[in-house]
């Protein structure tokens, strides 16, 4: 073969091979941003969406035009069916934007988002105590919609999406590979094989020692320093401030925590912190109500110990026990959810 | 080398990692130098036992350099150190353990202990590692693909013939196929380790 053939082999091959991942990624559409095709066994089920939270569940916001929006971390993302018969029907369609792992400035982006991109009619914002004991504040995600323009070379041109297109071809005959559903939820299929392999207080006992390590690690005292607000209050106040002057319909709600998660924050020395900052919360949250007297909004708290909130977890080796409100101490299931 | 170490940063870490490979050198040197007082031939081939203790011995000395290269103080390396000792004892993801069936009394037996962590991030771990050491181990180098165009002064390498390289269709979609994977990586996040520094 000669010099000169090869190279323009060469070039138009991986000319090809580039486009050809491209196209892939865009038919298979793992995190489910195009929604050009949708094939029961081809690609339905979008097994690796989470590695695109955020960008995934935007694309989904805007595909069924929602009009209620739940906002927060993993607890939302696991917790809040937004299929839940629950919800009334003048609220539908309801999008669960809980990206797992969120902050409070990743809540700031979120509302910005649902607030002023999806102009959805209702926000449900999930407030986390564990979120407010930092000093300082990570950057703000970029939420914008364009943003999905802005990643086509990651989500689409790139060898991670060319394996996870592969990847959710192959999840689709495996009944336990995870999934985000069309309107956001995660219907923690994997976790419930957890629970079949190793048992609800496996996977409690494994959250126990987390929660005890970062309730550790975090700073103390930070909701007020010199006298001012913290940054994530500050954040909070302006989310309320923004919600209040633009009139979005809001509520607020502190998580339901199991009773061994509230007992992890009261051995970590925390629990009058706890309190502290529900009245900071209800405090902002009140501020804000006065200036826009109009403004449609709630604050629920339900941090607090109920009959859900104690349930017994299952023995160690007990495989069998379904525990009904929770998969572990800090997030609880869509039938507490509702 | 210990300058060439502290090239690399200033901190003890990075002397020792400098150290440690003109160690290395002088014990390779020494080890030439004393074969023929041993009666070692140096003209014969390695036995494939010679060959496989040679470069066990050599990855080892090269992993435990990395070790402090990578550290950010003595006490992490040292504490990194011993984890791969085994000073620490071995635990396996309690993931494992539930898939173990017979075998895990076995590995009880052994004093593997089963604790909290990801199955799926062992398992693919190690099945990353596995493979590109088989690559590493097993595959030829740029210098040997290359053999047949003199890359080097010392190219006699003679090994691996059927992977030396010559312009064919396979070859250039082999190539082409790199190229792809390379400008796909483009957009992936990856710290690159010497921003540090």
């Amino acid at each position: 073969m000669r010099s000169t053939q090869y190279l323009r082999t060469f070039a138009i091959l991986a000319g090809l091979f580039v486009l050809g991942a491209g196209g892939l990624n865009a038919v298979v559409d793992p995190y489910g941003l195009y929604g050009w095709v949708e094939l029961s066994g081809f690609n339905a089920k979008k097994a690796y969406a989470y590695n695109h939270t955020r960008l995934a569940k935007q694309a989904r916001a805007e595909r069924i035009r929602a009009k209620t929006v739940i906002i927060g971390n993993s607890r939302v993302d696991v917790g809040l069916d937004p299929s839940s018969s629950a919800w009334p029907q003048n609220d539908r369609p309801v999008i669960n934007l809980g990206v797992p792992g969120d902050g409070v400035e990743g809540l700031a982006a979120s509302f910005g988002y649902a607030a002023h991109s999806v102009r959805a009619d209702t926000v449900f914002v999930g407030l986390d105590f564990t979120d407010f004991l930092v000093q300082s504040m990570g950057p703000m995600p970029d939420a914008e919609p364009g943003q999905r323009w802005r990643m086509v070379p990651q989500t689409t041109f790139s060898t991670s999406a060319v394996l996870d297109s592969i990847q959710t071809v192959l999840a689709q005959s495996n009944r336990l590979s995870p999934a985000m559903t069309s309107n956001g939820f995660n219907l923690m299929i994997d976790h419930q094989a957890i629970v079949a392999q190793e048992g609800h207080f496996a996977l409690g006992h494994q959250k126990i020692a987390k929660n005890m390590a970062m309730l550790a690690g975090r700073a103390t005292s930070v909701l007020i320093v010199d006298g001012a607000l913290s940054e994530p209050l500050k954040m909070l106040a302006r989310i309320m401030e923004s919600a209040a002057k633009d009139d979005v319909q809001t509520v607020f709600f502190i998580y339901p925590l199991h009773a061994q998660f509230l007992q992890s924050i009261a051995l970590s020395g925390r629990w009058i912190e706890y309190e502290e900052w529900k009245r900071q919360v209800l405090s902002l949250w009140l501020s804000s109500k006065t200036t826009a007297p109009g403004w449609q909004t709630a604050l629920w708290d339900f941090g607090v110990l109920t009959n859900a909130t104690e349930e017994a977890f299952p023995q160690p080796g007990d495989t069998r026990t379904q525990m009904q409100w929770w998969w572990e101490p800090g997030h609880f299931k869509a039938a507490l959810g509702e | 080398m210990l300058l060439g170490g502290l090239w690399h940063g200033a901190g003890w870490t990075f002397v020792i990692w400098g150290g440690l490979h003109g160690l290395y050198l002088m014990i390779n040197h020494a080890w030439r130098a004393l074969k023929p007082v041993l009666g070692v031939k140096t003209d014969a081939a390695p036995s494939i036992v010679g060959l496989a203790a040679a470069r066990t011995l050599t990855f080892i000395g090269v992993v435990v350099g990395w070790v402090f290269f990578r550290a950010t103080s003595l006490e992490s390396a040292f504490d990194v150190l011993k984890g791969m000792a085994g000073l620490n004892g071995v635990s396996l993801p309690s993931a494992i353990a539930c898939r173990a069936g017979d075998l895990l009394p076995v590995l009880q037996t052994l004093g593997i202990e089963f604790g909290a962590g990801g199955g799926a991030t062992f398992l693919k771990t190690w099945g990353w590692i596995i493979a590109l050491a088989l690559v590493a181990f097993f595959l030829p180098n740029t210098q040997e693909t290359m053999r047949r165009y003199r890359p080097t002064l010392d190219h006699g390498v003679d090994t691996l013939k059927r992977f030396s390289w010559r312009p064919t269709p396979a070859r250039s979609a082999y190539a082409a196929v790199l190229l792809a994977v390379g400008v796909l990586s483009l957009p992936e996040v990856s710290v690159f380790l010497y921003f540090q520094f």
